[in-house]
């Protein structure tokens, strides 16, 4: 029989997210989102807080998809466990949900309790109205574009894209690359409003 | 003017901090440079919202996997955050002193009680134990089923009782399964879109496009950025409505209704009569607002669900 595999160490995910592999940065995602510890350790904070395991399942995924971001962008630093950082995250999340509910006491125990160990994580979120832009431009890209602008963010290289996408050479893939790159600066010059609307 | 590589680092932050300054300077004196470094910029969000919505496919086929309902129930069950030190040793001097008053009054009460006969006491009890007909020694009761006790929270913010996980019925899901009356997809098209152009379409137009190529997590995300202030809000939240409840998540797909109805700018009998699905499926813990709807829509002359409503309830009531 199989032995099952090692679970990844920290390092390893780090590293598997950073890389332009999609097998490896699945993998490290997976570990993650399957961990019982971590899934335990989210849900005992929402839950304590909110009593809805609706909002736990949610929240657990949208700190998930934070980190990745996190770590992909480089703006993850190593101070902490990944479990430790993650919480971090479930735990300004909720912060400033009561914020912006207009519910949050300068100092509530229920929520700020054990905070201080924990770095004030900033998380990008995205407004409605850029977002709906940001969804019509990709509307319009193609098929192709939405799989090409992806590995160009994630700096895979050159040959390799040429390789995953059939293209004849390296030289074909960045030009092609750069063609999707075109394309989406010509829906926005065609539209100068979105220009004002994306705060160009 | 920088090179397209030297831009695309830039917005990575690939750049060190001597290329980074070398960088910044020149882009304040470039107003070419500054819009070539601002579309890049956007190249960038627009290849994280996707790389984005792919983590989020992944998740979404993964959450299926797991048994949330458990997970929510072994973490209620959790050892209930431990009192600080301080607290720990003002509960510990507490027990001793308990502890020491206890000692005493024993001590008092043994010392001042008066004698009594030695070969009464135990046997008289027993024998009105016995003469009663009850068995001294109490059997367990084998029609009731063993249950753990729930831990008492110590700290008094989480004195309120941890939700249970929602336990699904699968007789009110198939309830609801049948009675929810999707709208076409097609339905939630502005009139003649057959004629408006594709850079033209609305949220609610992407995100149907993207409903029939299955692709639901962005269908959800570009219905649920229509902001309320739009006239197609309600129709972003039936829709919204729609795909949560074919999705099984029956409390978004109830606030979706919710909001929906709220708005007032739609017909109301279909999506109140969806809104009463979605708390069929939920009936286990949510009953009390699915019967009051309910009665709600029997009590409505003329409501088109009427006939429905009432083998609905004869349903319910079996």
């Amino acid at each position: 029989m199989d032995k099952p595999p090692r679970p990844l160490t920290d390092a390893e995910i780090i590293a598997y997210l950073q890389s332009s592999d999609d097998a490896l940065r699945r993998q490290a995602m997976y570990a993650l989102f399957t961990n019982k510890d971590l899934q335990k350790k989210v849900f005992k904070y929402v839950l304590d807080r909110t009593k809805d395991p609706e909002t736990a399942k949610e929240v657990f995924q949208f700190a998930l998809e934070t980190f990745e971001k996190k770590v992909r962008s480089n703006k993850y630093e190593a101070r902490a466990s990944i479990h430790t950082y993650i919480l971090g995250i479930v735990k300004w999340h909720l912060l400033n949900e009561r914020r912006k509910q207009g519910r949050l006491r300068e100092y509530d125990p229920n929520l700020h309790g054990g905070l201080d160990a924990v770095e004030a994580i900033e998380y990008d979120i995205i407004d409605a109205e850029r977002l709906n832009i940001l969804y019509e431009i990709i509307a319009h890209l193609g098929e192709r574009c939405k799989t090409l602008l992806p590995r160009w963010a994630q700096n895979a290289k050159p040959e390799d894209i040429a390789q995953e996408f059939g293209f004849s050479s390296a030289d074909m893939a960045k030009k092609e690359t750069y063609r999707c790159r075109l394309k989406l600066k010509a829906f926005v010059d065609e539209r100068p409003w979105l220009k004002n609307q994306l705060k160009f | 003017m920088q090179s397209q590589d030297a831009i695309d680092a830039y917005v990575k932050g690939q750049l060190t901090v001597s290329e980074k300054i070398q960088f910044e300077t020149e882009m304040a004196h470039d107003s070419i440079l500054t819009e070539a470094v601002a579309q890049a910029r956007l190249d960038l969000e627009v290849a994280n919202l996707l790389i984005g919505q792919e983590v989020q496919g992944w998740m979404n086929d993964w959450a299926k996997e797991v048994d949330w309902g458990k997970v929510a129930e072994s973490a209620a069950l959790d050892d209930p955050p431990r009192l600080s030190t301080n607290k720990r040793n003002g509960v510990f001097f507490l027990w001793i002193a308990a502890a020491a008053t206890l000692t005493l009054v024993l001590a008092a009460v043994l010392f001042f009680q008066p004698g009594r006969p030695e070969d009464e006491p135990q046997i008289a009890q027993s024998d009105s134990l016995q003469q009663s007909g009850q068995p001294i020694v109490q059997q367990p009761d084998e029609s009731v089923t063993p249950q753990t006790n729930p831990v008492k929270p110590e700290n008094p913010a989480d004195q309120m009782p941890v939700s249970p996980p929602p336990r699904r019925d699968s007789r009110y899901i198939a309830m609801a399964e049948t009675g929810f009356q999707y709208k076409k997809t097609d339905s939630f098209l502005r009139r003649g879109e057959a004629q408006i152009p594709a850079s033209h379409r609305d949220s609610i137009e992407l995100a149907v496009e993207a409903l029939q190529q299955k692709a639901y997590s962005r269908a959800l995300n570009l219905a649920s950025a229509v902001p309320p202030s739009s006239n197609r809000y309600a129709d972003a939240q039936l829709l919204l409505g729609q795909v949560y409840f074919q999705q099984q998540q029956y409390p978004k797909a109830t606030k979706a209704f919710q909001k929906a109805i709220a708005t007032g700018k739609i017909g109301k009998d279909q999506a109140q009569w969806n809104l009463l699905m979605c708390l069929v499926a939920q009936y286990d813990t949510r009953k009390s607002e699915t019967d009051a709807l309910l009665q709600q829509i029997l009590a409505d002359e003329g409501n088109p669900y009427m006939e429905e409503a009432e083998k609905l309830a004869k349903k319910l009531k079996e």
